[in-house]
């Protein structure tokens, strides 16, 4: 949702942003839910049980410490990063090879 | 400038021949020659190198490990060099085949006359003796019962496909139109199935919701896409709706639907503050104050608002069904 699913954070309207939420300690993360500062909404524990944020915090504790088994994890922005490394890097190799395949021996 | 005699005619130009050959340092001096050679070679031991690097990346490097590369960050040492190594043995071997070719490789140009495409008279005439002779021996002119089948069994099978297009349909008839959300339907949260009272959401808060299901009934996956719903608390004085629609809420709690009517994203991204719902998909930005206004982004129509108030258990339930279809617009909806 805001905050990006694998916990990197995300844009929100007219400059606002949901920090990441990777190495943030349980209590600020539970209180966070809880009182919903800024623009965050409100989680009352009468709509997501404390049972149901505990599952929230694990999910994040989770994510953190999962290392990036495929490789360069990018920032786990997932398309955008990639992206720009496919659209530079690599099209910019591609090129480089095109031209010098074609180029006349000398 | 030389003018020409109308009366003669104009002579052919002379055929120019081609161009004069360009000669590569490699053809003409042999040390440039060797030079060449050499790097080929230094080219295809650099591709050993390459499969070398990716038998030990397989081998020698521990799956946990993580190296930090400049512009990609901490990266798996082991997949890294897999791939690395891989690539490298593969490209450089097109690498030197391709210097090769372009230093040492014999480049002057050939001709190939082209040769007449139309076949000699004798062929020609071989051809249809022999086609007339194989077709008298089949005869299938003396043979119609053979012929009739033939044809009846080759064309049943090539228009027998036809009937898989019977799995065009079946039409959605008014599928697209209508939810799961009822008169009367509880609303019950998204995890968990509990019944919502209005002193469980506080102003500001947000509850993912679901329609109540019978015990017997399961959700399937396209029940949860079309009746997801968003319940939102904001002060009651802060609504900014014609009567009709401040009746659709209850005590300062308004529904909406969470599907984008732009492409269909679920829009969940609520901002307390200014009471705006964002859609991550395409920044399409609702204004919640408004029933749901579009203020910003792609999205041509306001989310549709689930009318809701309270049974006599004090649990919030659906008035009435969406006063629309849900989701983004397709042929045939009611545009309001």
């Amino acid at each position: 949702m805001c905050h990006n699913l694998a916990g990197q954070g995300g844009a929100l309207t007219q400059g606002k942003y949901a920090p990441t939420v990777m190495g943030v300690e349980p209590r600020h993360i539970y209180e966070a839910m809880l009182t919903g500062p800024q623009a965050m909404p409100v989680f009352a524990d009468t709509t997501l049980t404390p049972q149901e944020k505990l599952s929230v915090i694990k999910w994040i504790k989770h994510a953190e410490n999962e290392p990036a088994l495929g490789g360069a994890a990018l920032g786990r922005v997932g398309p955008v990063t990639e992206g720009l490394l496919a659209w530079t890097l690599g099209l910019g190799l591609l090129i480089g090879i095109a031209v010098w395949l074609t180029t006349k021996a000398r | 400038m030389s003018t020409e005699n109308t009366g003669k005619e104009l002579a052919p130009l002379a055929d120019p021949g081609l161009p004069e050959h360009v000669h590569r340092k490699a053809d003409v001096d042999p040390r440039a020659a060797q030079r060449a050679e050499r790097q080929v070679g230094i080219l295809f031991l650099l591709s050993v190198v390459g499969t070398l690097l990716f038998v030990y990346a397989y081998v020698g490097i521990d799956e946990d490990l993580f190296v930090f590369v400049p512009v990609m960050g901490n990266t798996n040492a082991h997949q890294l060099f897999l791939g690395l190594g891989l690539a490298m043995a593969l490209f450089f071997i097109g690498m030197a085949a391709v210097h090769w070719a372009k230093t040492l490789m014999p480049d002057h140009e050939v001709i190939d006359q082209r040769k007449e495409q139309r076949s000699k008279n004798e062929d020609r005439e071989d051809f249809v003796t022999t086609v007339k002779e194989r077709s008298a021996e089949a005869g299938l002119g003396r043979r119609p019962f053979i012929k009739r089948t033939m044809g009846l069994a080759l064309g049943l099978v090539g228009i027998s496909p036809i009937l898989l297009l019977r799995d065009l349909g079946p039409l959605p008839g008014n599928d697209l139109n209508e939810t799961n959300w009822k008169a009367g339907t509880r609303l019950v949260t998204d995890p968990g199935d509990r019944p919502i009272k209005p002193s469980d959401l506080e102003v500001g808060g947000v509850v993912q919701v679901q329609p109540e299901f019978p015990p017997n009934k399961e959700r399937h996956l396209d029940d949860i896409a079309q009746d997801s719903l968003l319940l939102i608390r904001i002060r009651p004085e802060e609504f900014n709706l014609d009567p009709e629609r401040l009746s659709w809420t209850y005590e300062g709690i308004i529904a909406f639907s969470k599907i984008c009517s732009h492409m269909g994203c679920a829009v969940a991204l609520y901002e307390q503050t200014t009471k705006h719902l964002l859609c991550p998909c395409h920044q399409s930005t609702f204004d919640v104050t408004r029933a749901a206004k579009v203020i910003f982004g792609p999205a041509a129509r306001p989310l549709p608002q689930l009318p809701i108030t309270v049974d006599n258990e004090g649990y919030l339930v659906a008035k009435a069904p969406f006063n629309e279809a849900v989701g983004p617009s397709f042929w045939g909806r009611d545009s309001k």
